[in-house]
């Protein structure tokens, strides 16, 4: 690990002025659980970090009439256990409580959930100069990628980590940023690239900018989520493969439905074509296969990552099914 | 003079009489049924407390004054030569004490070592090493073994790749084959493994005059001591090799790695401690491994089940150590009439293997209890009715029969016969594994002029409990508690023992440590009968002292140790070779449910029944503790362990604790353990090690189980989500 500044900010303004002066080599930190890793093993080398810890507020769980706010700093424990984030965001909280282990979620945040880096480990291995570290070659496409993206991963088969992206992704959640430009608010679904929009980085922070904090809605009535995570291990570790489901069904008939996928693409994936087949529909078996093969049209797999594709489907499937099941009245 | 006797030997309904000559001086064995107040109780380790509270000292833990630190420059290339090197800039470090370049020039896996440094912080000592310049001429290289084995692959050894590691040959398997009513023929490929003690290897090393003394991370003081030497040129005599507490060692320890001498070497040069600790990675990298196996087994029976013939053709890569074996598993377990084995090492460019947990074994079994099950299935036997037909093992035969009562055997339903997409299945496997002990160890039991009691002995506590057996084997014999016995031991300077692995120790070391007790207690009492006049079978030896039965006269055991010139009565003995007993080796069975997710590809181990006799259990409660570390090990190489290797370059992507996955809490199933005492004869204590046999059928038995519950065998090591549907998805496209 190199020698470097360590800064804490006491706020926002204070965070983003110490993030300008030296540009692009600082990092900001808060839980560390995946940033110091990176520092340790050699994939980043920042030579400040601007602790975020000291500022105050940024831990805040806020629930209104209109929805759910979190802020970045809120820890991955509390968001799984939180009994109001459960009953409004049961996919988020599901998300926070599959992700990481318990103490991995204790120092978690959200913003560190939602911004960590790519496990894939060419980028993880000094030895590997690959195009996310500003080289030429994507060393998983015909190497070892039985862990790696079965879509949009065409320059770098990365797959997004995030347990909380998929779940508030599927929530239609809202991020703000800060920056010393002032704040902005996107659709956090917009704020996750693609390696072809940008191959360096994941999201589409500037270098001097901070996820603030998130945004999701309020469900309408008659909403039910999900987030199922497949692992190889439970105890710890990343998704093989996971999907996050949010549908709402007036009556039998389901009215909305937002499905999107981690742990098969460089972004929280979301399945358009599936949630077109279910919508202005009762839900049944074969509608519910009809759309979990809908979700899947278009995927590439790879060399060592075909299962990936009946894996994926098949959660998806039995997502919407239980999903089905549960919704009021039935 | 051998003292020939009779001993009753064998189990419950199963005893017989044997014939013994015991060794001269040596304790008769404890009968079966002996009324024991210390062994076989559920005494907690010794050293349990100082493990929690943290004052337990581990090679990781010790600081000396003025001590270096060190850091080692390892080749990032498969092979390569080194073409040049320049260390002057680190030399010139102003915290850097000494540089160290290997004599090897020649590297042959990425991690191999290059150059050392030892600097007054690690972080100083790893800022170095980037200062060192160095140039490779990078050479051909080959890791993958299938194309290792190839005409014209790039050479690992001038001999060639390949090398044939054992051929074997008994009566005319191509006869008996013939004959047979049914053949089954599979492959069965298991991964390279890797040991991951929670005690990563670490030497501290300090020079004082000519004496070296080590603190290493080592389940063997005195091989470190003599390879150390050797590699120093320097008299064993001065080499000390300390090992106070160990976290696991699974074979990695029992040999001398290359963090020993270097640290040795650079405390010289500094004229300074220097203590080297490898990372996790650098562990992962360069201090063994469990080669790899691609097992093609042939096994033919008769349409009642018996075996016939088994052929066994194999291959496996250790990188670039030898040593891949499997076939060793069949060796008692089951009776071949007709057998032949052809097994073949394959050197690759890769980190060398070495001694894990049951060598050879945990993969041989695998191979050979998965072609039982396919061959049982092809005859339309019961799998576990065709292994009682063919087990010569008596106890073995018990043990399968209380597991498979307590698995609920009697449930399993045809393979694949599950309804639904998340399908229950049972497997079941067995084991042999002779741990029955060596001669060689010496323990010396001392009373000092305080009356207290201490235990000493060269030997290593590796984790197994070590410590608390041998202060409970004294205890015993001295009529006191095992926490009135103080157990030194991890020292070569003490008594001399032998490394603590293959499941030995105890039943090497606690015989030892009987006898130099029993030479205590015979001492002290012809001592007191000669000082209190009473006659010697009046006597007897208790609560610190020697008391007159029927009377309150007594005479301390502090009393007469400082009656002596060194205030210490002092008693050594050693281990005597083994005499005869029950049967050969310790047996065992296990059995395991699983439920399979065929929509996922999950397969999650329900419960796990282990069958286990070992001769005498000293410590239910350590013993346990074996069982269960046995299966948690043997699940985690079923259903996650391999090291991931990308053959391109050469290169391990997993040498981190994210990516080589070992089983967590969350995975571990219920265990069910089920002790078998034997009466086994072999050694005083009659004890035989339970180490490597409660790991060997756990894989085994979870492959099996997961072929029951799919109807399809998943051919390769470990069982994961990915080669569950592949192998689902190729079995459907089969059908179609």
């Amino acid at each position: 690990m190199n020698p470097f500044e360590y800064a804490s900010a006491d706020s926002l303004d204070d965070a983003v002025a110490l993030l300008r002066e030296k540009k692009g080599r600082v990092r900001v930190i808060a839980g560390g659980t995946d940033l110091i890793p990176q520092m340790k093993s050699g994939v980043a080398e920042p030579e400040r970090l601007v602790d975020l810890k000291g500022i105050p507020g940024l831990d805040r769980v806020e629930i209104s009439a209109g929805g759910l706010r979190l802020g970045t700093l809120v820890p991955l424990t509390e968001i799984a256990s939180h009994p109001g984030i459960r009953e409004s965001h049961a996919a988020l909280a599901q998300g926070a409580s599959a992700a990481a282990s318990p103490q991995i979620r204790n120092a978690g945040t959200l913003g560190g959930n939602l911004c960590q880096r790519p496990r894939c480990w060419y980028f993880r291995n000094e030895d590997f100069h690959c195009r996310k570290k500003g080289g030429s070659e994507c060393f998983a496409l015909e190497g070892e990628n039985k862990y790696h993206a079965i879509f949009g991963g065409d320059d770098c088969c990365i797959v997004h980590p995030s347990d909380t992206a998929p779940a508030l992704v599927a929530c239609e959640a809202e991020a703000t940023l800060r920056s010393p430009r002032g704040e902005r608010r996107v659709p956090l679904a917009d704020f996750f690239v693609l390696p072809s929009v940008d191959v360096r980085w994941e999201n589409i922070l500037a270098k001097d900018e901070i996820l603030v904090s998130v945004f999701a809605p309020s469900p309408p009535p008659g909403t039910r989520a999900s987030y199922t995570k497949i692992r190889e291990r439970a105890s710890f570790d990343f998704a093989l493969a996971s999907v996050a489901a949010v549908l709402t069904f007036e009556g039998a008939t389901c009215t909305r439905a937002r499905i999107v996928l981690g742990g098969v693409a460089p972004i929280p994936w979301p399945c358009p074509a599936a949630e077109s087949v279910l919508v202005g529909h009762a839900l049944d078996d074969a509608l519910i296969a009809h759309a979990s093969n809908a979700a899947l049209e278009g995927a590439a797999p790879l060399s060592k990552n075909r299962y990936k594709v009946s894996l994926t489907r098949g959660i998806i499937r039995r997502a919407l099914a239980n999903l089905n099941a549960s919704k009021e009245g039935t | 003079m051998a003292k020939k006797t009779k001993l009753k030997l064998g189990f419950p309904g199963h005893f017989k009489q044997v014939a013994v000559s015991l060794p001269a001086g040596d304790p008769v064995p404890w009968e079966f049924d002996a009324d024991l107040k210390v062994v076989g109780k559920r005494v907690p380790r010794v050293d349990g407390p100082d493990k929690v509270s943290g004052k337990a000292r581990y090679t990781f833990d010790l600081r000396l004054p003025g001590m270096l630190h060190a850091a080692v420059l390892r080749c990032p290339h498969p092979h390569a030569r080194l073409r040049r090197i320049d260390t002057s800039k680190a030399k010139a470090h102003p915290e850097v004490r000494a540089v160290l370049v290997m004599e090897e020039k020649e590297y042959r896996f990425a991690g191999a070592e290059v150059a050392a440094v030892a600097a007054t912080t690690l972080a100083a000592a790893r800022q170095a090493l980037g200062l060192i310049e160095v140039q490779y001429e990078k050479l051909p290289f080959v890791t993958d073994p299938d194309l290792a084995r190839r005409p014209g692959a790039p050479k690992v050894r001038t001999e060639g790749n390949v090398e044939v590691s054992l051929e074997t040959r008994r009566g005319s398997v191509e006869t008996a084959f013939r004959e047979a009513d049914a053949v089954v023929e599979l492959t069965i490929r298991t991964p390279v493994a890797l040991h991951t003690c929670l005690e990563g290897h670490g030497s501290l090393a300090r020079w004082e005059g000519d004496l070296l003394t080590v603190w290493d991370s080592t389940q063997a003081v005195f091989d470190v001591r003599d390879s150390l030497a050797r590699a120093l040129k320097h008299p064993p005599e001065n080499v000390r090799i300390i090992k106070d507490h160990a976290g696991g060692g699974f074979g990695s320890k029992l040999q001398m790695w290359s963090q020993t001498p270097i640290a040795a070497r650079l405390a010289k040069l500094a004229g300074a401690p220097v203590r080297l600790l490898l990372s996790r990675h650098e562990d992962f990298l360069c201090t063994g491994n469990r080669h790899s196996s691609v097992q093609t087994l042939k096994l033919g029976a008769s349409r009642d089940g018996t075996f016939k013939a088994i052929s066994w053709r194999a291959y496996g890569t250790g990188g670039i150590e030898g040593g891949a074996e499997t076939s060793r598993a069949v060796d008692g377990l089951y009776r071949f009439p007709n057998l032949e084995v052809h097994e073949e090492n394959v050197y690759t460019h890769a980190g060398p293997a070495c001694p894990m947990r049951a060598p050879g074994h945990v993969q041989g079994v695998v191979a050979l209890e998965a072609a039982i099950d396919t061959l049982s299935e092809k005859l339309g036997l019961d799998p576990l009715e065709v292994r009682l037909k063919n087990d010569p093992s008596e106890i073995r035969k018990a043990e399968l029969s209380v597991g498979a009562e307590r698995i609920g055997w009697s449930r399993r339903g045809p393979s694949g016969s599950n309804p639904g997409a998340r399908k229950r299945g049972l497997g079941v496997a067995g084991t042999t594994w002779d741990g029955s002990g060596l001669p060689g160890p010496e323990v010396e039991v001392s009373i000092g002029a305080g009356g207290e009691v201490t235990a000493t002995c060269g030997t290593q506590d590796i984790g197994t409990g070590t410590r608390t057996i041998l202060a409970q084997v004294v205890a015993e014999e001295l009529g006191i508690s095992a926490a009135e016995v103080t157990v030194r031991l991890g020292d070569s300077y003490f008594p001399y023992s032998i490394l603590s692995g293959g499941s030995l120790t105890a039943a090497s070391v606690t015989p030892a440590a009987r006898a130099a007790a029993a030479k205590a207690r015979a001492s002290l009492l012809r001592f007191a009968s000669k000082e209190l006049g009473d006659k010697l079978e009046d006597l007897e030896c208790s609560d610190h002292q020697i008391r007159v039965r029927g009377s309150n006269r007594s005479l301390s055991w502090e009393h007469m140790a400082q009656d002596t010139p060194s205030g210490r009565l002092s008693f050594k003995a050693e281990r005597q070779g083994n005499f005869a007993g029950f049967e050969p080796a310790a047996a065992g069975c296990q059995f395991a449910e699983v439920e399979v997710d065929t929509d996922t590809g999950e397969v999650r181990v329900v419960k796990v029944v282990a069958v286990h006799d070992s001769g005498r259990i000293l410590n239910p409660l350590l013993w346990e503790s074996q069982v269960n570390g046995g299966v948690i090990q043997g699940i985690s190489f079923a259903l996650l362990e391999q090291r991931v290797i990308d053959h391109r370059y050469g290169t391990v992507l997993n040498a981190d604790m994210e990516t080589y996955k070992v089983l967590g809490a969350l995975e571990v199933p219920e265990i069910e353990i089920i002790p078998f005492p034997v009466a086994a004869g072999f050694n005083n204590t009659q004890v035989i090690g339970i180490g490597e046999p409660a790991i060997i059928p756990t894989a085994a038995a979870v492959a099996n189980a997961v072929a029951n519950a799919l109807g399809v065998r998943i051919g390769e090591l470990p069982i994961t989500p990915d080669r569950v549907l592949g192998a689902l998805e190729s079995h459907a496209k089969g059908r179609r």
